[in-house]
């Protein structure tokens, strides 16, 4: 009986304690603390341009709530591989929704292969920060072409790359029979190709190649006489964060997505049994 | 197969063991109405005076077996009934059916109690995770409308978590909703909780008792993870035609009852419609789109002094808006998603005594069905079409002081599901389920007061190339005042309930097939002790542990508005509860209840250490309330019943959200100055918020006035939170508005019943 009581004593004591100190609490902060100063970033590094923009903003609160000012912030960039320091300038843009976004632009041209830090801080305190690098130089290797000139092929490889290379033209420098100078034909490949145990290959067409730049010299295509100076290819090169959206993550502090784009030419000699089967002449400028 | 080559050893074991001994048996009714009696002591006395005695269960059978032949004297005796005694001699190898009539018993002023005096269960008195609930007890609970519910009461125990004033979701000691069993006189109720957490598909009225376990339930039982609800309704009264009706804020009903053939053949019937929209929704001037509905009815037939046999039938229906539109602002008009849900039920339940074995059969076979959906009115997006057929048969053994419990079960689920797209990772099919399996759970008692009770369960899905076999034990000790017990377990659940608890406005769960395969397994371990030192006291204390393994729950990223796949995660819930019951129902009752309790949910889940770093993540699942309190009193004074109830919950998990940004799809080369991107919501680590705690004081004050010979009203008033406490039902991240639980309600109910 007399443990019985203590029990009975004991339950009261613990019900009244719970009741006075955590009955009248009726406020929630549903921010969790890590929200608290963080950004959303969005935009990628081009190198195919010489001005560079990104999309940061503080996260709202709720999702009703206004674009946050981030006066007082500053977005910078540096170049690891070679030191290079950028203060982005902070601008406003009208997006298509009559809203309006906070971008930051910088003046200068990525490099393949370098690899860029972006920061937002404000009074020397980071904020955010994103690492990206742009596409590493593949390298190429340049299989001997196979076939006749009806039906006439090259295959390429990207030792090494993983994802598909967009926007592929072959480029071809020639000189018309009519010597009216140097043209370049550009010949468009789309997204070529598919992944190997090499890296990335595709095929070049020398056979219907060689239509496409009759047609673009306004020639028959059995005139005899053009000249090939260089043959070469452009290609678009994604970074990995394109191929990991929602997986992986190369921001600290910051949801969003920040990429890079690189452009990556590369020029080859064609041999000359392989111009005759395409029916132009040999007149490449050694590499 | 085994099963079958089991039961004839056990036939002759029987044989051999009661060959030379008889055995009493029977049902134990009230003679008024001809209601069977659960808990009426039965005992045997021999001319030396030696003691031998059963109780009757929930259908009023007793069995005393393995007595030498001779003459003995039989007593039956239950609170608010005379004593009833007669001589017996029995034979060698005798089987004497013995039906009792118990008759009620006069009050001091020479009148017959109508309604007889039915005991309580008690809330302290909890045996190994099972609590038994009768009418009695859930009559001491306020509640919002003249006419009990079943719900009411549970929400009052430690141990079960209910998600509020709405939803009509239960969690039970770490589990999930749809991993509660709730049978109905064998049959299997879906979702039969209403919409308006006070109430459930099991008015007072027609409830003859209620085993909720709470965990560590025996083998006669599966295919749920958490804890079982096993109620049996009342029987119609076969004397006379009774009924009542109620008017209330909520809820109206009409019961009415009485025999077909009298003394043999009775009906019950029971409907329940809401009323809210014309009364509560008025009382407190706010919107509450909610409308439920319940109709039951019972054909009971006594098929002679051996065999009973109920027909039972249930149909439910739920109708209601919870959500917010985060996009819109208050004040504007929109048409919010719509939730609705229908439960139907139907079954037979057989009883007989084979004449020539001391045996207790039942045989089961329902129909049960449920239709959920969710979305805009009239044009739902999530739909869930679940059938469930079944087929049970359950026996028992009376061989001296053991009690050879087995039975075998068939059934066959269609279960069709369209989750709109919640689930992107999930294949979802119409699946066709077939269960087979057998138990046996002899229940020994080697001494007095000790019953052991090992078991095990054999179930097999041959559809899915599945078997399991599931051990079990529950343990009881009672020595003087004390009583030790203890449960565990192990369970399997092939068929899940899908739902995404992300958004507590959706209560739409889809039910399927175990995903991936990977069935849901739960190990349960319960220990506890009961002390009565005096007929007024009560205490009790119980812990528990479950294990839980391959859960079925959301996926966990940075982004779930646009990824949202399910993710399989391990868990565990453990803690204890303690409870504290001074008083009998006859004056004064207090219930003092204290549950604390952890559940953690661990994920390995790639996205989750994506957006943590660790291998492993855990966390608090949004059920997880760590303290909870009941304090209820009921006193009656002067022919008046006052109730109080004070409840008090410490928050439970939410999601804090990291913020809001503007999501571009940047999946080319998309002009970032432009394209202005999608609202997104960027969540944290999951469920690291608390909500703030939940606290509300209900009251009720009723009396009941007779108004002719069998004609009785009563007028019932209360206050529902009283102290007009917020308490929160779901905050909306996306614009940080609250709904809240209800507010201070006057309640007032008319109740006019023939008895």
């Amino acid at each position: 009986m007399k443990a019985f009581h203590h029990i009975a004593r004991t339950t009261m004591l613990a019900t009244i304690s719970l009741l006075t100190f955590a009955g009248c609490e009726n406020t929630i902060d549903p921010i969790a603390d890590e929200g608290k100063d963080t950004f959303a970033i969005y935009g990628y590094l081009d190198m195919r341009s010489s001005l560079q923009k990104v999309r940061v903003e503080l996260l709202r609160p709720t999702v009703l709530s206004e674009p946050l000012s981030v006066d007082g912030y500053q977005v910078s960039s540096i170049d690891q591989n070679d030191g290079t320091f950028q203060i982005w300038k902070d601008s406003m843009v009208v997006l298509s929704n009559g809203g309006v976004g906070n971008l930051f632009v910088s003046k200068f041209q990525p490099q393949l292969g370098h690899v860029y830090s972006l920061i937002v801080s404000r009074n020397g305190v980071t904020g955010a920060e994103a690492i990206v690098e742009l596409p590493k130089q593949p390298e190429v290797f340049v299989e001997p072409s196979v076939g006749d000139s009806l039906d006439l092929s090259q295959r390429i490889a990207l030792l090494g790359a993983t994802d598909k290379p967009t926007a592929v033209y072959l480029l071809y420098e020639v000189i018309p029979p009519d010597d009216s100078g140097v043209k370049v034909i550009r010949v468009a490949y789309g997204d070529p190709g598919a992944a190997s145990a090499r890296g990335w290959e595709f095929d070049v067409n020398l056979t219907s190649d060689r239509y496409v730049i009759m047609n673009g010299l306004g020639l028959n295509i059995k005139t005899k006489g053009v000249i090939v100076r260089r043959v070469s290819m452009e290609m678009t090169l994604f970074s990995k964060e394109w191929g990991s959206i929602g997986k992986e993550t190369n921001l600290k502090r910051a949801h969003g997505f920040l990429a890079s784009v690189g452009v990556f030419e590369h020029t080859w000699q064609l041999d000359s049994v392989t111009l005759g089967k395409m029916g132009f002449l040999n007149g490449q400028i050694p590499n | 197969m085994k099963s079958i080559s089991i039961l004839p050893l056990l036939l002759i074991f029987v044989a051999a063991a009661s060959a030379q001994t008889a055995t009493v048996r029977g049902f134990v009714t009230d003679s008024s109405d001809g209601q069977p009696l659960p808990g009426v002591n039965v005992i045997l006395t021999d001319a030396a005076g030696g003691l031998s005695g059963s109780a009757t269960d929930t259908d009023g059978f007793y069995a005393i077996s393995r007595i030498a032949p001779g003459s003995y004297k039989l007593k039956a005796s239950f609170v608010g009934f005379k004593d009833f005694e007669m001589e017996v001699t029995l034979a060698a190898s005798e089987i004497r059916t013995l039906n009792v009539e118990l008759e009620v018993e006069e009050t001091e002023l020479g009148e017959v109690l109508i309604e007889s005096v039915r005991e309580t269960a008690g809330a302290a008195n909890v045996t190994a995770g099972l609590q038994t609930i009768r009418p009695a007890d859930i009559s001491l609970v306020p509640a919002p409308d003249i006419s009990a519910d079943l719900v009411n009461y549970l929400t009052a125990l430690p141990g079960i978590v209910s998600q509020g004033d709405r939803g009509g979701q239960l969690f039970i000691r770490g589990g999930e909703p749809t991993q509660n069993m709730v049978l109905l006189d064998g049959m299997q109720i879906f979702q039969p909780f209403h919409i308006i957490g006070f109430f459930s598909a099991f008015p007072a009225d027609i409830i003859n008792t209620a085993d909720v376990y709470a965990g560590g339930f025996g083998s006669r039982f599966g295919g749920r993870l958490s804890s079982v609800m096993d109620i049996t309704s009342r029987t119609g009264n076969k004397r006379r035609v009774v009924g009542a009706a109620t008017v209330a804020p909520f809820v109206s009903t009409i019961r009415l009852e009485g025999p077909l053939l009298p003394g043999k053949v009775s009906f019950l019937a029971s409907y329940r419609q809401s009323v809210i929209e014309q009364g509560a929704s008025k009382l407190i001037d706010q919107d509450l789109p909610f409308e439920f509905g319940d109709i039951f009815a019972k054909i009971h037939a006594n098929l002679g002094a051996s065999a009973q046999l109920s027909i039972t039938g249930i149909q439910t229906h739920d109708n209601g808006r919870l959500g917010l539109d985060p996009l819109v602002d208050p004040g504007e008009s929109f048409v919010p998603d719509e939730v609705n849900w229908e439960n139907l039920a139907v079954g037979s339940r057989l009883i007989f005594l084979p004449s020539t074995l001391p045996v207790f059969a039942e045989l089961l076979v329902s129909y049960s069905a449920l239709k959920n959906e969710f979305g805009p009115p009239g044009d739902p997006t999530q739909t869930t079409d679940a059938t469930l057929f079944s087929f049970a048969s359950n026996l028992t053994h009376y061989v001296g002081t053991t009690d050879f419990n087995w039975g075998i079960f068939l059934s066959s689920s269609q279960l069709d599901s369209n989750l709109g797209g919640v689930f992107q990772n999930v294949d979802l099919k119409v699946e066709y389920i077939t269960e087979v399996g057998a138990y046996i759970e002899p229940q020994f008692k080697p001494i007095e007061g000790l019953a052991i009770q090992p078991g095990v369960r054999l179930q097999s899905f041959p559809s899915k190339n599945e078997s399991f076999i599931e051990p079990r034990l529950r343990v009881v000790w009672n020595t003087g005042v004390h009583r030790f017990s203890m449960a565990a377990g192990v369970y399997h659940q092939e068929i899940t309930g899908l739902n995404d608890r992300r958004n507590a406005g959706d209560i739409f769960t889809a039910w399927t097939a175990a995903p991936n395969n990977k069935v849901p397994e739960a190990t349960h371990l319960i220990g506890g002790y009961r002390i009565q030192p005096t007929s007024w006291a009560t205490f009790s204390a119980e812990g528990f542990y479950k294990d839980l393994k391959n859960l079925v729950v959301p996926e966990w990223t940075a982004f779930p508005r646009f990824t949202t796949n399910i993710q399989p995660a391990d868990g565990r819930a453990s803690g204890f509860d303690i409870r504290l019951e001074l008083g009998n129902s006859e004056k004064f009752q207090t219930t003092i209840s204290w549950g604390r309790s952890e559940v953690i949910y661990g994920s390995r889940s790639r996205s989750l250490q994506i957006l943590t770093g660790k291998d492993e993540v855990d966390y608090s699942p949004p059920h997880d309330r760590k303290d909870q309190i009941n304090i209820m009193t009921s006193v009656k004074l002067k022919g008046f019943n006052f109730n109080v109830r004070w409840q008090f919950g410490t928050g439970l998990p939410f999601n804090e959200s990291l913020g809001f940004d503007r999501w571009v799809l940047l999946d080319s080369l998309v002009n970032v100055t432009e394209i202005p991107g999608e609202e997104r919501v960027l969540y944290g680590r999951p469920y690291t918020g608390r909500l703030p705690t939940y606290h509300r004081l209900d009251l009720s004050l009723d009396r009941e006035f007779r108004i002719g010979p069998t004609t009785f009203l009563t007028i019932q008033t209360g206050l529902l939170n009283v102290y007009d406490r917020r308490n929160l039902f779901y905050l909306d991240l996306y614009t940080l508005r609250r709904v809240d639980q209800l507010p201070l309600i006057p309640t007032f109910g008319l109740k006019l019943d023939y008895k």
